[in-house]
């Protein structure tokens, strides 16, 4: 439970790696950018960025999982200490924000595909 | 806009919010009945206690265990909280179009702040239940938590999930 709770104080969430955004969500996205954005050069644009998250988004889970395992095993073991779990932890942390910040990124970067009455079409809803 | 264009956008802004890591709580398929939930926790937690007290021999070190179990659970609360607030005030960025670099970077920082803080209390923790018990007693009682204690559920409450 505390693993994932310290995962979870790493990724703001708990799901299968972590976080809420997966391959299937960001595919959800571009699906509703190509219902949006009906220029043809700005949408393939969104394309491409939505591409590179997916990637990032695979690349983190594949981190997330390694870390989940090491954590867990320091966890059983009762020799081990806290400086220990520190270490697993400033590595998953560090990966962290490369990929929170490379997720903000692109987050800008499909803002220059869309105009704002598109991203409002595409984010209304909350 | 269509009610399932509106659905649909709603996915999407949950979605996109997550590029800034909104809690799992959040994309929960149904909302589960939170009396249900509460009442599964309640007893999870009672098992563990109970287990505590069936393992750990020394009754003095049993009785500090249980107690660090109530700041776990504190921290549990916080996290959600803290989680929550970032979740919330991730997703308004997002849907700003006009929103600047330098403000999803503010979030993130006050965000990094709290949960540095939060995980070091934790490990912290973590490393005084293990000074509390055996290396036997400890196997059994992080095979419990492990496998029967579900985060998402002991957050469940104070992330609001269901609502």
């Amino acid at each position: 439970m505390l693993i994932a709770l310290l995962a979870a104080f790493l990724l703001g969430g708990g799901g299968a790696s972590g976080a809420i955004l997966t391959p299937g969500t960001v595919k959800e996205i571009g699906k509703q950018v190509e219902a949006q954005v009906s220029d043809t050069a700005r949408a393939e644009a969104a394309a491409e960025t939505l591409a590179k998250l997916k990637v990032e988004v695979k690349g983190f889970e594949k981190t997330f999982a390694k870390s989940g395992k090491g954590l867990t095993k320091l966890y059983k073991d009762h020799g081990a200490d806290g400086d220990r779990m520190q270490g697993v932890l400033a590595e998953l942390n560090a990966s962290w924000e490369a990929s929170q910040q490379r997720a903000i990124d692109l987050r800008f970067e499909l803002k220059e595909s869309l105009t704002e009455e598109e991203w409002a079409a595409v984010f209304e809803g909350e | 806009m269509t009610r399932m264009m509106r659905t649909t956008g709603a996915a999407v802004t949950l979605a996109v919010a997550a590029l800034v890591l909104l809690p799992a709580c959040a994309l929960r398929k149904g909302p589960p009945d939170p009396a249900k939930v509460q009442r599964k926790m309640n007893a999870t937690l009672e098992g563990e206690k109970a287990l505590i007290r069936s393992t750990v021999s020394n009754s003095e070190n049993a009785d500090k265990l249980i107690a660090l179990l109530a700041d776990r659970d504190r921290l549990v609360a916080e996290q959600a909280e803290t989680v929550g607030a970032y979740r919330d005030r991730m997703k308004a960025l997002n849907a700003d179009y006009s929103a600047n670099r330098s403000d999803f970077d503010q979030a993130v920082a006050d965000y990094n702040g709290d949960r540095m803080r939060l995980q070091g209390e934790l490990v912290a923790l973590i490393d005084a239940m293990k000074k509390e018990t055996t290396a036997d007693e400890w196997k059994a009682v992080s095979k419990y938590q492990l496998k029967k204690l579900n985060p998402r559920e002991m957050a469940y409450k104070e992330a609001g999930g269901g609502s």
